[in-house]
């Protein structure tokens, strides 16, 4: 009875409050601010700008680029890290033997940091020293550039893509372990194939883990920076730009962080957006 | 037993208040090689303070060693100090030590003594929240502190009549080229812009690189053009269209092949590896790279040659002291101890050994053995030069900076011309 008094809602409520108030609520409010406002040199002053940094933003041709490669990661994620990672899945839990090997080495990647696989896979790229000029020149091939402005945006995202395919295959694996044995032993009874029995049974019992895996891939295409900056920094001709890597340019590189927290809130933006809408769409089907 | 227990506790409560009056015991340790005038000292120390310094030495920085050694000398003879160092490395695509003193003033979370940039875009963003303390007073407390340092360089790290910051090692910047593959092959040394051009096809034909050079952080290469370019003549005439001449001059070189195939993607630890194996013939770059260069006899440095139409050339230079002490003035009111290590660092003892790897000292100290083919080729062009001034990046915005290298590979690829970008990065500035 005590306990369900508003004295000590608040009381427990309160330090989660706070942490979120100050690491969250209060630097974004901060953005918003700064958003409008021309502020450079993370200098203690700034002045009013109106929409200075949105009208920028809406001529700017490498917003237009990054949006572009978020386009292009969301088309991969989903093809690569929801539809190979629930393939791998299905087929690991077919297997009898070895399950647990394949379980662990497929989901590896997700231990290792962004910034180490990044950095791995920049150095399998590099024209000079790089590991696959080498396994070319080994074989009488001459050596080539691999990261072009063509090119870029692809390079970029196959570490992306690798690294997260192991986290949705382990969260299929254990949508897989909840649907009950009976519906499969019926249908095997009624003499299904390996095929109609994933497409008929697992994947439509699986449509929870699938709309939840689809939300968290597409809101995360929003969030790569680390493996992509490490590999390419947005270039050449900031072909491989992304939201992120842009605002880091602007905030670290040209220190203007007016624009940079415009670049901020249009990536929120976006985001809430996204996930909104394909809660909506996902939840209606 | 109540007793034994109340002696126990009697005890313990004995060792803590004797604890904590051993912690509140003045240093007795000096610091090697200090200065410090006693009549000015500031609060006591207490027996253990740790003192935060971030500096560029670090990472590949020929000088990491010789700081890693001084600190932990220090380190050895003052036992209750911690020097946390937080160094960054400033060598490649991304300038980590920018990033991190940004976010440093971001966060109100400056290092107590910092090794940055100077010039006025620097101390202007420093300065803004009155961190960082003016020198003035500390130096006139210890005259023979004082005159350790040359006047010049002192004087010339100034902003707004306030010393806020000591300057430390010099640099300079130039055309590095191995002599020995131009006598190799029989090619005029690159003294002007005809032989570079005259030399290109011959040296791609025999599989060396004609510049290193990165176009994704074409830093070096831009400020050393602009040089050539337009001379004394409009180098302090930010983004004037005489500049658009030196980017004109890149894309020609760009051209005819004489960057590496993957310049625009390619490191600057890469284009050092480079020029220092023998696969590329030259190399923009400045005074850190001296230390790694100068064993090999046929390397040398000079101005770059005057660009078409240009009005530099070896009558001017790229040289300055673009990096100096900063100490917050919350560590300076917190106790003597961040000063005491600025004056062991500055003492000439310790430049000298830092002047021994490169670079020119501000401090009157031991000259270090100069013979190498590479350093006189530098004394050479210093000499010769009737126009030096520091780098754009410490005089220009920089935002308009950014986009003026940035720019760069638009204009080689021709998605953009050079009046362009010049233009673009002066309405930034």
């Amino acid at each position: 009875m005590a306990v369900k008094s508003s004295r000590y809602w608040l009381i427990f409520i309160s330090p989660a409050m706070f942490l979120i108030a100050v690491f969250l609520l209060w630097p974004l409010a901060k953005t918003v601010v700064y958003s409008f406002s021309e502020w450079k040199n993370f200098s203690i002053t700034y002045t009013f700008a109106g929409l200075a940094n949105y009208k920028r933003m809406a001529a700017d041709s490498v917003i237009r680029i990054a949006l572009k490669n978020s386009g292009i990661l969301i088309i991969f994620a989903l093809i690569f890290q929801v539809g190979f990672s629930l393939l791998l899945a299905i087929l690991v839990d077919s297997v009898n033997h070895l399950f647990k090997f394949y379980r662990t080495v497929y989901f590896f990647p997700i231990v290792i940091s962004g910034t180490a696989i990044g950095l791995m896979f920049a150095l399998a790229y590099k024209y000079e020293y790089g590991l696959l000029n080498f396994f070319l020149t080994l074989f009488g091939q001459e050596k080539r550039v691999w990261i072009t402005p063509k090119t870029s945006i692809f390079l970029a995202l196959i570490p992306v893509v690798w690294q997260y395919v192991g986290f949705y295959f382990v969260i299929f694996l254990t949508g897989l372990s909840k649907i009950p044995a009976d519906v499969y032993e019926a249908a095997m009874l009624d003499g299904v194939t390996p095929i109609q029995k994933a497409i008929k049974i697992t994947i439509p019992m699986l449509r929870d883990t699938l709309v939840s895996c689809t939300v968290l891939v597409v809101s995360g295409c929003f969030r790569v920076f680390d493996t992509v900056f490490i590999i390419t920094k947005g270039g050449p001709l900031d072909s491989s730009q992304f939201l992120s890597t842009y605002m880091y340019k602007m905030a670290f590189e040209n220190f203007n962080g007016g624009y940079a927290s415009a670049i901020a809130m249009l990536m929120i933006f976006i985001g809430v957006f996204i996930t909104v809408c394909l809660r909506k769409a996902l939840k209606a089907q | 037993m109540k007793k034994r227990f109340m002696s126990i506790a009697a005890l313990c409560i004995i060792c803590l208040i004797a604890a904590s009056c051993a912690s509140q015991a003045p240093a007795a340790n000096p610091a090697p090689a200090s200065t410090e005038n006693t009549q000015s000292a500031p609060a006591p120390a207490p027996a253990g303070e740790t003192i935060r310094v971030v500096t560029y030495f670090a990472g590949s920085d020929a000088w990491a060693p010789v700081w890693k050694e001084v600190i932990q000398e220090y380190m050895t003879a003052n036992p209750g100090i911690i020097i946390l160092d937080e160094s960054q490395p400033t060598a490649g695509v991304n300038d980590m030590l920018k990033t991190k003193v940004q976010a440093d003033l971001a966060a109100n979370s400056p290092s107590d003594l910092m090794l940055y940039y100077t010039g006025d875009a620097y101390a202007e963003t420093l300065t803004a929240q009155d961190s960082y303390l003016d020198f003035t007073e500390a130096l006139s407390q210890d005259p023979e502190w004082a005159a350790g340092f040359k006047q010049t360089p002192l004087q010339s790290v100034q902003y707004q009549g306030k010393q806020y910051t000591l300057p430390y090692i010099g640099f300079y910047e130039g055309l590095f080229y191995n002599k020995g593959l131009f006598d190799k092959l029989g090619l005029a040394e690159p003294t002007s812009w005809e032989n570079i051009i005259n030399s290109l096809d011959a040296l791609n034909e025999n599989g060396i690189t004609p510049l290193a050079s990165s176009l994704a952080a074409p830093y070096f290469l831009v400020e050393n053009f602009i040089m050539a370019q337009v001379g004394e003549s409009n180098h302090r005439n930010y983004f004037d269209d005489s500049w658009a001449g030196a980017l004109d001059a890149i894309a020609e070189l760009h051209s005819k092949g004489a960057f590496p195939k993957d310049a625009m993607t390619l490191s600057e630890d890469d284009v050092r590896l480079l020029f220092s194996e023998g696969k590329a013939a030259m190399m923009i770059n400045g005074s850190w790279c001296v230390d790694s260069l100068q064993s090999n006899p046929d390397m040398r440095i000079i101005s770059m040659p005057t660009t078409p139409g240009g009005k530099g050339g070896s009558n001017s230079a790229i040289s300055g002291f673009g990096s100096g002490w900063y100490m917050t003035k919350a560590a300076a009111s917190r106790s003597g101890e961040t000063l005491k290590l600025l004056k062991y660092l500055t003492s000439p003892e310790i430049m000298a050994r830092f002047i021994a790897i490169g670079g020119s000292s501000a401090i009157y100290c031991e000259a270090p053995d100069s013979s190498s083919n590479l350093l006189k080729s530098a004394a050479v062009m210093l000499n010769t030069a009737t126009y030096i001034d520091k780098t754009l990046d410490s005089q220009v915005g920089h935002e308009a900076y950014e986009a003026m290298n940035g720019g760069v590979q638009y204009i080689v690829e021709g998605m953009k011309t050079s009046k362009e970008v010049i233009e673009e990065a002066r309405s930034l500035n």
